[in-house]
């Protein structure tokens, strides 16, 4: 008797076991994080939108992304906003269709933290950096104060850095601003 | 200068010794001395290391590994005698202690099913019986830790419910997410000392002797009233083992490999076992990536002393690129009894490590592997601590303790783009006293604490902490017992800041009935910014931290807690040698309920700083963090299977901005199981956290890798003489996910254990 009791017992410790087993391992299935296949192979960057407003001037010579590697914040002096714009300048990216409203890019860049990336313009009536304006810039969910750095990583392509470009701030003085 | 007196002098002073020698021994034999044995009611076999106490006074002693005990000295009168041991039913008696005279009192202790220990230390400081603590209390056995095999404590403690470790930042009840290892909202001690780094406020788990944890008690609320900065959401308390009585040595011995990853993108390396597994001519251990650790101990009494070595050694290969390390731990402990009443530990331990470094993975696709200008990141980072306590029970009402403390922290980096380094001491000093009077017992102390760091990012920097405390708990029945008390804490970082703040705390605990407890706590904590927060001034992996001198504010909350525990045996009384089928089917249950609040305020976590493009530790304003937590343990067939479910639901928000604090998850989940099977064991563990709901945007924004948290580790080990074999699968089912983004946890390995004493 003894004997068939600890038969049973044990039976049914084990059978309790196994039911917990099944239950628990069957809540979910997969092997959670995957690699993601849309990063296969795909380099490092930013992408998004960028929206025109207002009316396209015709002295447009080109329209380019900027990315800097930080935002002067508190600067006002044009002298030394041009010397910090040209020791903080990553890139250019290329020229991006005129005479639109609407343009989706894509701009590989190395991975690192970027403080400011806009949208620059260019007259075709002045040296090429002199007369560049900053049409505007990324700012993700807050629109005041300095614009909002990105950070990118290894093989990853940021997505939804899109910006507002107002061509109504051609007719600002300083360069980029 | 004795010898230079007079003869009438020396005559007069060598009457007033013989006096004095005299009424010593009056005095000794107008007390009683009270002996005895414990053994195990089931087995009969001498139990070691049972705690033996006279209630409502301070005096006690614990069994030695014959199962004897002896308290000396005691006023002649009639005491509760009370004898407790984990696994066992707390047992009572009444001892007429009478003047001059040995009196035996032994006890035959019963199992119980549900292992719950009866005795903490940390909750009030001093010891005291588990259903008078007034904040949720909870325990990790040396079964429960040995039992998973692990190398480093944290493993253990991920199966606690309400705890995790977040790349080793203790994250109890939502208290600090993760904070890339800068501060901890969670006091972590070593026998009552802090191990709180002295310049990051992390934990180096590393330095902790998993193998010589005797338990680990984790107290789950304010603790700064006691305890001070760091205490403010919790304490873990880790009691290491005493050195054996007799010459006893233990040894353990693991080796574990890492599985492949499950998809093929992710296989960095060949060196995944299984591809060369089933090739036994091409198949070399060496090449494979796994770990191996060894742990000697030796133990003995010398004279009145008893001492502890311990000797450990773990190198690995860890399963992502750079993931290798070289370790030693060395630890030496003695415990000497000058008296029955008085004693003296002393704890000496060094680890050094060498491993490699991986601060981030090169890309989702390849999440083992590290960018190319951090391949060969190596960091050196050694450890010691010396820690001791002198105990003296001056009467039965009265006793005091005096601990001090040194713990250093030596760290350099050899990466590609930097060499920094930090050397840190940390200096303690404590006294504390316990005082009985009536229905009341006072704990009341002061500390001094010293933090100085030289380092290429901190610069050289002292911070110096004062405290005093006191605490009052008023038993006014056996069914109801109030703590009332605070703390002072003066804290100045020299040079820039000072702080300081009085942290008062209230806790009652109501027994209506046997196994039944009403708690509810109210306290006030704090943590003073780590020298880390403030002075950090180093870039790692293109990520910039500058110091934030600003940072003068300690952050502070108010915690609140009311929660309710009861134990229900479906056959009360039973005697575990002696019960049969289908009696045996009938459980013991223990449920714990609580629900907590926490108010923060200027609570420091890392922020963009977006005019100096790099980030900096700031307090970030208020935050709450509020929930519920349930745990249910259940014993079946005399238990031969145990179990238990815990839940905790979290709703921590950034007051600010109305967001989830980062790195928190709502729900959590933690079972397990253990079944015996005369000398077969098999256990099973399962964790789920859910998906956090907010990360900080530190490494990238790019793609989401959050993902809800499933792991299942199961187990077996088997028994034979002295000598035990295990066999676990830690994440067996493959599951992949980070704990903070771009650095991916373990995949399914497993542990071979060997454990033997002689």
């Amino acid at each position: 008797m003894k004997r068939i009791s600890r038969k049973i017992v044990s039976g049914l410790g084990i059978l309790l076991l196994c039911i917990g087993w099944i239950t628990l391992t069957s809540c979910y299935k997969g092997h959670g994080l995957d690699p993601g296949d849309q990063l296969s192979g795909r380099p490092s960057g930013i992408q998004g939108t960028i929206t025109f407003q207002g009316e396209w001037p015709d002295s447009t010579k080109e329209v380019r992304i900027a990315v800097l590697k930080s935002y002067p914040a508190g600067m006002s002096d044009p002298d030394s906003l041009f010397t910090f714009v040209l020791e903080n300048l990553i890139v250019f990216s290329d020229t991006i269709p005129r005479f639109i409203e609407e343009y989706d890019y894509e701009l590989e860049l190395k991975p690192d933290l970027y403080g400011w990336i806009l949208v620059a313009w260019f007259p075709d009536n002045e040296s090429y950096i002199l007369g560049v304006k900053e049409l505007g810039a990324y700012y993700g969910e807050i629109v005041e104060g300095a614009p909002t750095p990105v950070h990118v990583s290894h093989g990853e392509m940021v997505e939804h850095i899109d910006m507002v470009a107002d061509l109504a701030n051609v007719q600002n003085e300083a360069p980029f601003f | 200068m004795f010898f230079q007196m007079s003869r009438n002098n020396r005559y007069k002073w060598m009457g007033i010794a013989f006096v004095l020698v005299l009424s010593s021994m009056a005095v000794g034999q107008t007390r009683g001395t009270l002996t005895g044995s414990v053994l195990d009611a089931k087995t009969g076999s001498s139990l070691y290391g049972a705690n033996i106490f006279l209630k409502g006074t301070l005096l006690g002693a614990a069994t030695d590994d014959s199962g004897q005990y002896t308290i000396t000295n005691l006023p002649p009168d009639q005491y509760e005698l009370v004898a407790t041991m984990i696994g066992y039913k707390k047992s009572e008696t009444s001892v007429v202690i009478r003047m001059g005279e040995q009196t035996r009192m032994n006890f035959d202790l019963q199992p119980t099913i549900l292992q719950q220990p009866n005795m903490v230390v940390t909750a009030s400081k001093r010891k005291q019986a588990l259903e008078d603590a007034t904040t949720t209390v909870e325990i990790m056995s040396l079964a429960e830790i040995q039992s998973r095999n692990v190398t480093t404590l944290d493993e253990a403690l991920q199966n606690v419910s309400g705890f995790r470790v977040i790349k080793g930042q203790i994250d109890l009840r939502g208290s600090t997410g993760f904070n890339w290892s800068a501060g901890s909202r969670v006091l972590l001690m070593v026998d009552g000392h802090p191990m709180i780094n002295g310049d990051t406020g992390g934990i180096n788990w590393d330095a902790i002797p998993v193998e010589q944890i005797e338990r680990v008690e984790i107290i789950k609320g304010a603790g700064s009233a006691l305890y001070g900065s760091n205490a403010m959401a919790g304490m873990v308390n880790i009691i290491t083992r005493n050195p054996s009585l007799h010459p006893e040595t233990r040894v353990r011995l693991t080796w574990s490999f890492y599985d492949e990853p499950a998809y093929e993108s992710w296989r960095w390396t060949d060196r995944f076992l299984p591809y060369k597994f089933f090739e036994l001519d091409e198949y070399n251990p060496k090449h494979t990536l796994s770990y191996e650790n060894m742990d000697v101990t030796h133990s003995r009494r010398i004279g009145q002393t008893g001492v502890l070595v311990n000797v450990g050694r773990k190198r690995g290969s860890g399963y992502q690129e750079n993931g290798d390390y070289s370790r030693w731990n060395f630890m030496a402990k003695t415990k000497t009894r000058f008296s029955p009443n008085q004693t003296l530990l002393l704890t000496a331990n060094v680890t050094l490590n060498n491993h490699g470094d991986l601060i981030q993975w090169i890309t989702q696709d390849d999440p083992m592997a590290v960018p190319p200008e951090e391949l060969g990141n190596r960091v050196v980072y050694n450890k010691a601590n010396v820690h001791a306590t002198f105990q003296n029970a001056v009467n039965h009402n009265f006793a005091y303790t005096v601990k001090g403390n040194w713990y250093r922290t030596d760290w350099q980096n050899d990466f590609q783009d930097n060499q920094d380094w930090a050397i840190t001491d940390r200096y303690g000093t404590e006294i504390q006293c316990d005082y009985l009077i009536g229905i009341q017992a006072f704990t009341f102390g002061s500390e001094i604490t010293h933090h100085h760091t030289s380092s290429a990012i901190y610069g050289n920097q002292n911070i110096w902490d004062f405290a005093v405390y006191g605490e009052d708990e008023i038993q006014f029945s056996p069914k109801l017992t109030m703590n009332i008390g605070s703390r002072y804490d003066y804290h100045q970082v020299m040079e820039v800041s000072s702080d300081q703040q009085l942290s008062p705390r209230l806790g009652l605990v109501f027994k209506p009935a046997r196994g039944t407890a009403f708690r509810f706590s109210a306290g006030y904590g704090f943590r003073a910014p780590s020298i880390a927060e403030v002075f950090a001034n180093i870039k790692v992996s293109g990520v910039q931290v500058i110091p934030n001198l600003e940072l003068k504010e300690a952050e502070r909350a108010w915690n609140f807690e009311i929660s309710g525990s009861q134990i229900i045996d479906t056959k009360p009384g039973r005697d575990l040698s002696r019960i049969r089928f289908p009696e045996c089917l009938c459980p013991v249950l223990s449920l714990d309920a609580a629900a907590f609040y926490s108010q923060y305020k200027n609570m420091i976590d890392v922020e963009l700083n977006p005019e100096e493009m790099a980030y900096q530790f700031t307090n970030l304003g208020k935050a709450r963090i509020r929930g519920i937590e349930t745990k249910l343990k259940a014993g079946f067939l005399n238990g031969m299977l145990t179990g238990s479910v815990g839940y905790t639901y979290l709703d921590p928000e950034n007051q600010i901005t109305g967001k989830t604090l980062n790195y928190r998850s709502r729900h959590l989940l933690v079972t397990g199981g253990v079944l015996t099977l005369e000398a077969f064991r098999f256990g099973l563990d399962y964790r789920y956290a859910s998906r956090m709901d907010e990360i900080i945007n530190i490494l990238g924004s790019g793609y989401d890798q959050r993902v809800p948290i499933h792991v299942i580790d199961i187990r077996m080990s088997y028994k034979w003489r002295n000598m035990e074999f295990g066999i676990d699968g830690k994440n067996i089912r493959n599951y992949h996910y980070v704990m903070r983004q771009r650095l991916l946890e373990p995949p399914r390995h497993y542990v071979f254990t060997v454990r033997t004493h002689f």
